[in-house]
């Protein structure tokens, strides 16, 4: 399960650590939610989500302000004694020193940031759902084909390389080689990157690892891309029926979300760059609202109901 | 199917020439071989996943492999990651 520490957090959205004798480095954040615990300061504590990152604004500061010592002590303790990774005070409005003091005893980071409460939660999400999503290492090579992003699996020595070469001199920008890894950020959005140490590198079988970047320049590379669709590369099989017009769409799954794929069976002499070019951008085309095996499908229909319409055009 | 968790305990570690050489094991087989660490699942015939592994020394590797050899990879490659010396 993936964790982000505190510390990494801290150096992405610029945090101030209040209490410093708190390693942040060894406190993990497991869920990317957040909570205002305005309603806890005024002392109901039911449901409350207390192992998640507490954000506190304008209001919650107000209102701290406004109690009592006595309430101050209890409500604090109280709060404090759930596992929360940390307390974030935005805006710059700083503490009490009992809240600091209670924190310190039960071992809670205090943060504190100039930014507005509103934005400040917003990235934070953001940033921690990137981080924090479901995440699976899968055999295959990610290209960007005009702006589509392009899975090309299938078993190795296949040519998913070779393929993926082709299409960088071409002009397409390679993402990945040989291992992609998938985030799902969303319910209908998986993100792919490389694995850092492999960033850039191709192998081609005979020659070895050449590096795309250094050899091919800037504008052939691209850190991160969605996975819009998938082409799986097989030999070709006599006996199996391959698509051959493309109205139902198939679909693979990764992570629990379905992407559109394609089974494309290999045989000498079949150009696979440009099948996979042609192949991207038919499906920007559906992703535009156009269909070409649905016109085709509807002409023959025509065509069948009314054979002297079409004969007349 | 076979599964089999092994702790890397190679004399000279794993470096890059070592997966290099650990990838053309995997490839003599037909079967499907997969390496796996806690984080990592990745292709054992793939020289780009396997130094994607990142595996520390002394850290448990899990080899998974299916088809009509797998039990002679699994043991090939158990050999070779816990052999004294090269």
């Amino acid at each position: 399960m993936s964790v982000v520490r505190l510390n990494e957090l801290m150096d992405k959205m610029r945090l101030t650590n209040l209490t410093p004798e708190i390693d942040p480095s060894r406190i993990k954040i497991r869920q990317p939610d957040i909570n205002r615990p305005a309603i806890q300061l005024t002392g109901y504590f039911e449901h409350f989500a207390g192992e998640r990152l507490q954000i506190c604004g304008l209001v919650e500061h107000a209102y701290m302000d406004s109690m009592e010592e006595a309430r101050k002590r209890e409500i604090y303790s109280h709060l404090l004694s759930f596992p929360i990774p940390a307390v974030i005070f935005c805006r710059n409005l700083e503490p009490d020193q009992t809240f600091l003091e209670i924190a310190r005893e039960t071992g809670t980071a205090v943060l504190i940031t100039r930014q507005a409460t509103s934005s400040f939660m917003a990235e934070a999400i953001r940033w921690l759902n990137v981080r924090l999503a479901p995440f699976i290492t899968v055999h295959g090579v990610l290209v960007d084909v005009y702006g589509i992003g392009l899975l090309i699996t299938g078993e190795s020595g296949i040519g998913k390389s070779e393929a993926a070469l082709e299409l960088i001199k071409r002009g397409h920008r390679l993402i990945s080689d040989d291992v992609v890894e998938i985030r799902r950020v969303s319910e209908d959005t998986l993100i792919g990157t490389a694995p850092e140490i492999t960033k850039h590198f191709i192998e081609l079988r005979g020659i070895g690892i050449i590096n795309v970047k250094s050899l091919f320049g800037v504008s052939s590379v691209r850190d991160t891309q969605n996975i819009d669709l998938v082409i799986e590369l097989e030999d070709w099989d006599k006996d199996k029926e391959y698509d051959r017009l493309g109205v139902a769409d198939n679909y693979k799954e990764y992570l629990g979300n379905r992407v559109v794929c394609h089974k494309l069976p290999i045989r000498p002499g079949r150009n696979l760059a440009i099948i996979c070019e042609a192949a991207a951008a038919n499906h920007r085309q559906k992703l535009m609202g156009y269909n070409a095996a649905e016109e085709l499908y509807e002409r023959v229909n025509a065509k069948w109901k009314n054979p002297q319409d079409l004969d007349e055009d | 199917m076979l599964k089999k968790s092994v702790r890397i305990s190679r004399a000279d570690g794993l470096e890059a020439r070592t997966f290099a050489k650990l990838v053309q094991v995997a490839s003599k087989y037909d079967s499907r071989i997969y390496m796996e660490t806690e984080t990592k699942r990745v292709n054992a015939k793939s020289i780009m996943g396997m130094m994607s592994l990142e595996p520390a020394r002394d850290e448990m590797i899990t080899i998974s492999a299916e088809g009509a050899d797998e039990a002679a990879a699994v043991s090939e490659i158990e050999v070779f990651l816990t052999a004294a010396k090269n």
